[in-house]
């Protein structure tokens, strides 16, 4: 499933732009992610130095992918981008354990973020297919995702370079954008 | 059942992980044959004072991890996958092309040497690092690092590029971004061609590796050796040549690498992708036989610069021509004022097409 499909699945959404957000540390995956859902070539991707965006639009409907640069000097940046978020995506590296606590810390402070509260979020367990990666149960566990309470919230084991997984996230972020029109 | 639940009730937002529809199939991880290998493998932890070497076949592509070593010389003469190098000290270790990235963090006066498509550093200092790197290497909250461009070769290493997805005619060894530069002055330098890899990362010398023929001079390595950003300013005459998709490209470009470098010529960039209509149409005005040619598959540029480069380049390019590589379909630069112009083209046109 690619971003078109994505977008006409959202046909029964109230409203007629959604906005995603990628978010997540450096090397994460989310560019990577991002070339995936828009169905283009992956060898030849660069660390980000600012961010990415890629829209498509289908019957009226638009849909944007926003995918901000995960560096430690520049996160003080994606404060920029929350405003009208409609689906946070958060990427996680599962095989990179050094960065566990890190990668927690980073994803608490979003939660708690004002402009982010409500936004259901998806968490891509990325990376599934090295050797040394966590499993999604694991990752869930350490993150103590458990104890959110307040939006809905998913996390989907994936690998962006075999696309394994990718289409299940966004079954989930489709079936959550259409129940908010339900509310 | 818990899916449904929190569905119908949203608020209490818990999402049941473990149920799945019974007819997925197994993701690859979750396959038998991956279970079976050990990641403790391709892990090296706390070691000191130690060489370790890893033969063609014994990484095979798996993440590879060297964390907390000191005193170490690691060499891995085999592609992987992501390599992460964290908190060593001292350390000496080379990486076989790596597919994706190579990501070194808390590590200090180390000689690190690989073959990559990302480069990412964190928190290190005094470091030496050679590289041919397809993207460009970034640097963040790191001091006193020294890029070099890795001229190498071993055997079954070019077939190790393959598996890596690397090409050998992208290397941006030079061209580093710096996530947390300094005002005045720089967290790292270039290091000069005289410098390779084999004054700074011991020569290995252990019975096993002695069949690989490990060489570090220009004439045989993989990369070709180029001078990046330690000539972009200089204001030589340019020549770029660009050899369409053929058997022979490849040994071609070589060849008149070797040629024109034996002069006062040098090899400043090279670039491999696959140009698209509007880019020809850029490069070469509306001559429809161009089109044809960039269709059959990536094309290889080579930046020349140097007094007379042109006339030399062409001189070289024409005796190849027409002795070991005839019917080669090629491009060449016809002039000074033409030279600059198209070497920023076919540059621009990569970056678009690349890393759009």
């Amino acid at each position: 499933m690619g971003l078109l499909d994505l977008l006409r699945s959202f046909r029964s959404a109230p409203q007629q732009e959604l906005r995603i957000l990628l978010l997540g540390l450096d090397n994460a995956g989310k560019t990577t992610l991002l070339k995936v859902l828009a169905s283009e070539d992956i060898t030849h991707i660069t660390p980000t130095q600012g961010f990415n965006i890629k829209s498509v639009q289908s019957s009226g409907f638009k849909l944007n992918v926003w995918d901000i640069g995960g560096q430690r000097k520049i996160r003080p940046y994606w404060r920029n981008y929350f405003e009208n978020t409609d689906v946070l995506i958060y990427v996680i590296d599962s095989s990179d354990k050094k960065r566990f606590d890190e990668t927690n810390q980073e994803l608490s402070e979003l939660l708690q973020e004002e402009k982010l509260s409500d936004v259901p979020l998806l968490i891509f367990a990325n990376k599934q297919d090295l050797l040394n990666a966590a499993k999604a149960s694991e990752i869930t566990d350490g993150l103590s995702l458990h104890e959110i309470r307040d939006r809905r919230w998913q996390i989907q084991g994936c690998s962006a370079h075999t696309k394994e997984g990718v289409k299940e996230g966004l079954d989930w972020i489709s079936k959550t954008v259409a129940n908010n029109k339900k509310k | 059942m818990g899916c449904l639940f929190s569905y119908f009730f949203g608020s209490s937002a818990s999402s049941d992980i473990v149920e799945q529809p019974p007819a997925r199939q197994p993701y690859s991880w979750e396959r038998a044959d991956r279970a079976a290998i050990k990641k403790e493998d391709f892990i090296l932890d706390k070691l000191k004072d130690q060489t370790i070497f890893r033969l063609a076949g014994s990484v095979n592509g798996q993440q590879f991890i060297i964390q907390n070593c000191e005193n170490c010389t690691v060499y891995v003469f085999d592609h992987t996958g992501q390599v992460q190098i964290d908190d060593c000290t001292n350390c000496c270790i080379f990486i076989g092309p790596v597919h994706g990235s190579i990501f070194i963090r808390d590590s200090i006066n180390c000689v690190l040497a690989t073959v990559c498509q990302q480069f990412r550093t964190r928190d290190c200092r005094d470091t030496h690092v050679y590289l041919s790197c397809a993207s460009q290497p970034i640097i963040e909250s790191s001091h006193n690092l020294k890029f070099g461009c890795l001229t190498l070769n071993y055997d079954n290493l070019a077939e190790q590029y393959k598996s890596a997805d690397i090409s050998p005619w992208n290397n941006n060894w030079s061209n580093i971004h710096d996530f947390t530069s300094i005002p005045d002055g720089k967290n790292y330098s270039l290091l000069d061609k005289t410098e390779s890899v084999f004054q700074h990362l011991p020569v290995p010398v252990d019975p096993s590796c002695s069949h690989l023929n490990i060489k570090d001079d220009n004439d045989t390595s993989v990369t070709p050796y180029t001078y990046g950003q330690l000539y972009r300013d200089r204001h030589e005459e340019r020549c770029l040549v660009i050899f369409f998709q053929d058997l022979n490209a490849d040994a071609c470009a070589r060849a008149l690498i070797q040629m024109a470098t034996q002069s006062e010529v040098v090899l400043v960039q090279t670039k491999s992708y696959k140009m698209d209509e509007m880019s020809v149409e850029g490069m070469f005005g509306t001559n429809r036989s161009y089109v044809t040619l960039v269709a059959k598959g990536p094309v290889i540029g080579l930046e020349f610069a140097g007094n007379n480069s042109i006339s030399i380049c062409q001189q070289n390019l024409h005796a190849l021509l027409t002795t070991k590589y005839q019917n080669l379909p090629h491009f060449i630069s016809q002039s000074p004022a033409d030279a600059r112009t198209q070497v920023d083209k076919f540059y621009n046109f990569a970056s678009m097409q690349m890393f759009a």
